[in-house]
């Protein structure tokens, strides 16, 4: 209950504090009341980022970070005293009037209100997805048991430090002030701002609250949204600030003012800090741009603003990894800003799709809503009814100039989505919300053009039905799955038993070496990837400290004899050795898990470590791991 | 029905025959996640009322 209160009034003071810049910067009202609410929400979430950013390398611990909590409550005072509290309840006693009034209205307020609270509230159940556990929450925990904020150097994919950290320093301050059930709320928040974003841009193209309230559930009951709104993933953010970036583009092109145009380069500055795929949101309003300040002959130093505030804001970011690495954006492009330097994610664009033709690129759209299983990244979206229901504002004659603006948007983030990322789906999340508008406007379009036809009608619905039906059981399948754990009915070893992960969470094996490694004591560890429920300090994660680095400039890992590797096994005094014994994966059509048992000759020191784990029985096993007394095994190194 | 009538109608006819094809392409070609998955939560649910 505290988590929750905790986040409610972290979303309340990080809006105060957002307000009087967002106030000055549109200081002729462009925006509606909603819009300067959600976009104060946005820009006062980079306080608390550069905060965490100025103080966490020197200390990142519960005192420093309260600190910075009063100091952020402190600045929100004069933003929460200007806001239009009255203005505020009385928009929300007329929105009860009319919904009272209309039963499909007050319907969706339900789906809405019964879909994202559960999905915040599912944050509350320990993480376990991937991403989270190998770098989202696993790097600040490393940072909060260190005590100061620095690189996780010996991690495996280690180069994901140099990624943006906006939604990781939220995780921070989170983990250092409440809980990792906080963190993966304060990501659930930014499903509610998307949501409300995706409904304020169709109030801007001129549809009614009905439909906008529509397009904001059709984005809240994607798979990937409800799943992620859970977890610390980044996707959800990123199309948060996407679509607030929209939003505010099209009120900035009301006139091209300055206030409104440095308010939109914040936004995309905030989808590039939120993660690197923010610069396709960022290359998106190329078109738009062009258009407005080459076609329209709109004075071009204006259009310079956006792009001038975006760079300001991801500076931070920029001058952090170039002091580091001699690369502003590592590790994107690294051998272009250090010549012979190694090259990261090389394979990526090899990864997902059916291919990277022409045919390819044109089916692509229909592939990824109807074979999601087949050749992407899994059931991302579920039904296709973005697929279905999008194209049908065609139909909607009367507005369809007033689209074009936002659908310019997506053509570039789709081309570069298709030809320089891996093709995994759900990095179109920042789409979306453009595209479950245009599916909430089609759907209206299709409605209205289909007054008087009961037959085609009743097959609409039917339609509608089955897929509705479909997320219905998405939503409920993750309620069900995360809330018992969320709200304490089910303990977290049973919830991690039950609940599958990508390769697992470790949680067993991890959870007995955090119970039993004392003050001091060191362990080894090569799993797959040094999960959040692992002392994260305490451990050896495949490189000694000293080798850490080698990454950084070779694509060579150093090697070591089997002498070296037990001399300085002896010298740590490694309690535990905590071994990776498999992995399961789910790409497959019908997402099936299969487990695949270690090769540990390829991983490293797998080779010395093998003929000595099979004379050995562990300590405490998981599903694909297995915890191994340290004196035990040392023992047997010597006598190899 | 006129020409002109006929012209008219064919958008809303597209549109739900559209929905329609989506929506059969996606169950035809996922009929076997939807199978391996109903019977998993299926699973889990029991799981949980027990």
């Amino acid at each position: 209950m505290l988590s929750v209160l905790f986040v409610v009034a972290f979303a309340v003071v990080v809006t105060g504090l957002g307000w009087s810049p967002v106030s000055w910067l549109d200081a002729k009202r462009r925006l509606s009341d909603g819009e300067r609410l959600v976009v104060a929400f946005a820009v006062g979430c980079f306080v608390v980022y550069l905060g965490v950013f100025a103080i966490g390398p020197l200390r990142l611990d519960a005192l420093s970070m309260w600190g910075l909590a009063a100091a952020c409550l402190a600045a929100a005072v004069p933003g929460l005293r200007r806001m239009e509290w009255r203005s505020f309840s009385a928009a929300l006693r007329s929105e009860a009037r009319d919904a009272r009034g209309e039963p499909w209205r007050a319907f969706l307020w339900l789906v809405a209100a019964v879909v994202g609270l559960s999905a915040l509230l599912q944050g509350m159940a320990p993480p376990n997805d991937y991403d989270s556990l190998m770098y989202h929450l696993s790097f600040p925990l490393y940072d909060i048991e260190r005590g100061y904020v620095d690189i996780a150097w010996d991690r495996r994919a280690a180069f994901v430090a140099f990624f943006p950290v906006l939604m990781e320093n939220l995780s921070r301050f989170a983990l250092a002030v409440m809980n990792d059930g906080v963190a993966q709320m304060l990501h659930g928040l930014f499903g509610f701002v998307a949501a409300a974003g995706t409904a304020l841009l169709l109030r801007r193209v001129g549809l009614s609250k009905t439909v906008a309230l529509l397009g904001a559930v059709l984005f809240l009951v994607c798979r990937v949204v409800i799943w992620e709104m859970a977890t610390p993933e980044t996707d959800v953010p990123l199309a948060a600030y996407a679509v607030l970036a929209l939003v505010v583009y099209l009120a900035w092109r009301e006139d091209h003012g300055v206030g409104l145009g440095v308010l939109f380069g914040m936004m995309v500055g905030g989808a590039i800090l939120t993660k690197y795929i923010g610069f396709l949101v960022a290359l998106s309003f190329g078109p738009l741009l062009i258009y407005d300040f080459a076609v329209r002959r709109r004075a071009w130093f204006r259009g310079l603003v956006g792009p001038l505030a975006a760079l300001v804001t991801i500076s931070p970011h920029l001058i952090h990894n170039f002091l580091y690495t001699g690369n502003p954006i590592f590790p994107l492009f690294n051998p272009l800003f250090n010549p012979g330097g190694p090259a990261f994610m090389t394979n990526v664009p090899e990864w997902g799709g059916t291919g990277r033709g022409i045919v390819d690129l044109i089916a692509t759209p229909w592939n990824v809503f109807v074979v999601p299983m087949h050749y992407f990244d899994g059931m991302v979206f579920g039904a296709p009814y973005l697929l279905a229901l999008a194209p049908l504002i065609l139909l909607d004659r009367q507005r369809l100039a007033r689209w074009g603006p936002p659908l310019a948007t997506l053509p570039v983030a789709y081309l570069l989505w298709f030809y320089s990322l891996s093709q995994a789906v759900r990095l179109l999340l920042p789409l979306v919300p453009v595209l479950a508008a245009a599916a909430a406007a089609g759907a209206a379009a299709l409605w209205q053009e289909l007054r008087g036809r009961r037959l085609l009608r009743t097959a609409l619905v039917a339609v509608a039905a089955v897929m509705a039906a479909n997320q219905a059981m998405f939503v409920g399948v993750y309620a069900g799955i995360r809330l018992p754990a969320a709200v304490g009915l089910m303990d977290d070893a049973t919830y991690h038993a039950r609940t599958p992960t990508l390769t697992g969470a470790f949680y067993k094996t991890c959870t007995y070496i955090r119970d039993n490694l004392k003050e001091g004591e060191r362990y080894y560890s090569n799993i797959i990837f040094h999960s959040y429920y692992c002392p994260q300090v305490a451990a050896t994660y495949i490189y000694f400290a000293d080798e850490a680095q080698w990454w950084l400039d070779s694509e060579t890992p150093p090697e070591m004899s089997h002498r070296e590797f037990l001399r300085r096994a002896e010298e740590a005094d490694f309690k535990y050795f905590l071994l990776t014994t498999g992995y399961v994966t789910r790409r497959n059509v019908t997402a099936r898990p299969e487990v695949i048992p270690t090769d540990l000759s390829r991983i490293r020191f797998g080779a010395y470590l093998q003929p000595v784990f099979e004379k050995l029985r562990p300590l405490s096993e998981g599903p694909y791991s297995a915890v191994y007394d340290g004196a035990e095994v040392l023992e047997l190194l010597r006598a190899e | 029905m006129t020409r002109s009538n006929m012209i008219k109608s064919l958008p809303p006819v597209l549109g739900v025959g559209w929905c329609v094809a989506v929506m059969a392409a996606y169950y035809g070609y996922n009929y076997l996640y939807y199978y391996e998955k109903i019977a998993v939560f299926g699973k889990f649910f029991l799981g949980v009322l027990e």
